[in-house]
């Protein structure tokens, strides 16, 4: 198992409930992988993290180590990675 | 649309009078009087002058930005008095872009300033962009930002996306064909996004003047904008922070541009 700690800004922060939390996951995983596992916890989250076929939404930014990642790509994490999540904002 | 009747590019030099307002950012190296002149040809396009949008033409207009052209609907609304600083008590009820241009006018009586009373569309989005040098995307609504997105790509000019929710605020500025555009940071409209959300007028305004801090240094060519970087903004915490953006080779809207 390894440790990936989440940063969560904006709009994931308040679906969330906290700014960061660090989950455990297989060796392996990729950033699809989080989003999907920190997705289950609640409904707001789900339905801000994950499109109809219950993967990572395409318009959410994604950095690991402060390098920005396509959503889905299959780039496997390592033991203490920080995955950063920014769903969209705009203006008002 | 209302427009002033000098509804064309300046390159008239800079007055005695326009000196003695803009002595102290004059004196700003790399920037001078060939930057203020600059600013003073310029023409900039501001998408909504709401709580982001009314700072950065606050900002801009005091920095002897030419011309700029507003682009906003509706009319003041109590709701909008938190965070929209060209906006008074007195106008709830009249055109948002009539107030913001009698509190711009105020400040620079020799801004040119060109109102729409309408949001961005379909309609009005070409039209809109082909009449300035630069944009300040500043609106609410994804739609109103992918037309801007779109329209600036096609036309090759910078855009400047500043954005907001609750305590957090980001900007970048999009280089047509050398930089990300919107579309390929949010290849997808964004599920949950609503027009109305929590937020403060100070983190609006925060975010509308480094959008307008951005206009100045593309227009006068000084400084490094944020090409290619994101601007992290959180206010709860107070940490700032830039991120590297990357283009989307399969981006819909830039993809094939260089």
């Amino acid at each position: 198992m390894i440790q990936i700690v989440v940063h969560y800004r904006a709009q994931a922060r308040v679906a969330a409930g906290v700014a960061e939390e660090t989950v455990e996951l297989e060796a392996g995983c990729t950033p699809a992988d989080v989003i999907v596992r920190v997705a289950q916890r609640g409904e707001n989250l789900k339905r801000l993290l994950l499109d109809a076929e219950q993967r990572p939404h395409p318009s959410l930014l994604v950095f690991v180590g402060g390098e920005q990642i396509s959503v889905n790509a299959p780039q496997p994490l390592k033991n203490g990675d920080v995955l950063e999540i920014l769903p969209p904002m705009s203006g008002g | 649309m209302n427009s002033t009747p000098e509804n064309v590019k300046r390159s008239a030099a800079l007055t005695d009078a326009e000196r003695d307002v803009y002595t102290w950012q004059m004196w700003v190296p790399d920037f001078g009087e060939k930057g203020q002149q600059a600013l003073k040809n310029a023409s900039v396009l501001i998408s909504r002058c709401g709580g982001i949008g009314g700072a950065a033409a606050y900002a801009l207009a005091a920095a002897g930005v030419g011309r700029l052209v507003l682009a906003h609907g509706g009319n003041v609304r109590p709701n909008d008095l938190n965070r929209q600083l060209l906006m008074t008590h007195d106008g709830i009820g009249t055109p948002r872009v009539e107030s913001a241009a009698r509190r711009l006018r105020e400040l620079n009586p020799r801004l040119l300033i060109e109102t729409a009373s309408e949001n961005i569309s379909e309609e009005n989005a070409r039209r809109l962009v082909e009449k300035v040098d630069v944009v300040v995307d500043c609106a609410p609504l994804f739609r109103e930002r992918y037309l801007l997105n779109r329209e600036a790509v096609r036309r090759k000019i910078p855009l400047i996306e500043c954005a907001m929710y609750e305590m957090d605020a980001q900007v970048t500025s999009i280089l047509p064909g050398k930089t990300p555009c919107l579309s390929c940071l949010y290849p997808a409209d964004p599920p949950l996004w609503k027009r109305e959300f929590p937020v403060f007028g100070a983190v609006a305004a925060m975010i509308g003047s480094l959008g307008a801090t951005e206009a100045i240094k593309i227009i006068a060519g000084f400084g490094e904008p944020l090409y290619s970087r994101l601007l992290l903004c959180n206010t709860r915490e107070m940490t700032f922070k830039t991120v590297q953006i990357k283009r989307n080779p399969d981006c819909a809207v830039c993809g094939n541009l260089e």
